[in-house]
């Protein structure tokens, strides 16, 4: 195996900050099946709601999603805008 | 002579990188550690969006007032994660550690254990957003008493940030003042005083999600009964003082092992 170089070590934390980042995705996935679980029971309580409900639902899953796109975009940026390698 | 002890072996391997290669790489993934902080306010805010979608369904005409008060306690719900957020840019774009003088190996740890400290943030994320939820409920089953438990929700949302907020103050001296990078001879013990000054803050999960719960029960409380708003704040507040106390242990021992540490003296 050839010698590991300082590029190389950042580079590759860098594959193990990115996979770390998107351990994240756990929470927006739990809290969104739970929303969209009480949304199915909204809609069968009351189903002439449904547009409305839905709606509600999916405002609020959205907003969910925010933390697992924090984590995307910093395991984008480790991969593909590194700008830890710039310094070195 | 090659020595056969592994950390010793590992060790020696890491320290013959450039000492700017291993803080880069040590920044790497603390930004990623940081960023697990992310499950709290998915899970919350997923609970707030859930309630959202029972409040809508339960009284269809007020579907507009819980839908705001969904949002804003989503949007508290959202602070820890963007103090996460926060935390891995500042390793990623403006590293304060590549510019610090001392021993290598223990800066490099200081931006994996600031990465780690961030993580505390699941607590507060997952409990304000069980308050949000517990908000737009309140709202829902009773509009006149929406007011005073939205009140509630927001004072509740804010003690049970105060974790995640240690964890901030532990990850920023961590990367820009951390007293152990200088003059050490026990390299190791301080390395991984360092690493457990960070570790330590992930108790803050706890009272993060207890005091949330304590939030959104008195919500409801505040909600199904405003008149008695001020007895059910002083009950919540109560037990949220005393929820808090594992996270200021936590903190404590965090403290210790940056600034008193008693074990680099017993070498």
């Amino acid at each position: 195996m050839e010698p590991i170089t300082g590029k190389a070590l950042v580079l590759a934390c860098s594959a193990i900050g990115a996979g770390l980042a998107m351990i994240a995705g756990i929470g927006p996935g739990i809290g969104q099946g739970y929303a969209a679980g009480k949304g199915a029971e909204g809609v069968g309580r009351q189903p002439e709601a449904q547009g409305d409900i839905i709606r509600t639902m999916l405002l609020g899953a959205a907003v969910a999603e925010t933390t697992g796109i924090y984590g995307l975009i910093i395991a984008l940026v480790l991969l593909f805008a590194n700008p830890l390698i710039k310094l070195l | 002579m090659e020595n056969t002890n592994f950390i010793v072996t590992f060790l020696n391997w890491l320290l013959s990188f450039d000492k700017k290669a291993l803080i880069l790489g040590a920044s790497a993934i603390g930004a990623g550690f940081a960023m697990i902080a992310g499950i709290g306010p998915g899970i919350g805010q997923g609970y707030a969006a859930g309630k959202g979608a029972e409040a809508t369904s339960v009284n269809p005409k007020g579907s507009k007032h819980s839908t705001m008060i969904m949002l804003l306690g989503a949007g508290i719900a959202e602070t820890s994660g963007i103090l996460s957020l926060v935390i891995a840019l500042i390793l990623l774009f403006g590293n304060p550690l590549i510019k610090q003088d001392g021993d290598g190996l223990i800066i490099a740890v200081s931006a994996i254990s600031a990465g780690i400290a961030m993580i505390a943030g699941i607590g507060p994320g997952i409990g304000q957003g069980y308050a949000a939820g517990k908000g737009c409920e309140a709202a829902s089953i009773n509009p006149d008493g929406s007011r005073p438990s939205t009140l509630v929700m927001l004072l509740g949302s804010a003690v049970a940030q105060t974790s995640g907020i240690f964890s901030l103050v532990i990850a920023l001296i961590l990367m820009y003042a951390n007293p152990l990078v200088t003059g050490h001879q026990a390299t190791i013990v301080v390395a991984a005083s360092t690493l457990g000054a960070g570790i330590a803050m992930i108790a803050g999960i706890g009272p993060g999600v207890g005091q949330g719960y304590a939030a959104g029960k008195g919500t409801e409380a505040t909600g199904r009964r405003p008149k008695y708003q001020s007895n059910i704040i002083k009950t919540m507040i109560l037990g949220q003082a005393v929820a808090q106390t594992t996270g200021i242990y936590a903190l404590v021992i965090s403290l210790v092992l940056m600034f008193a540490n008693p074990l680099v003296k017993l070498l």
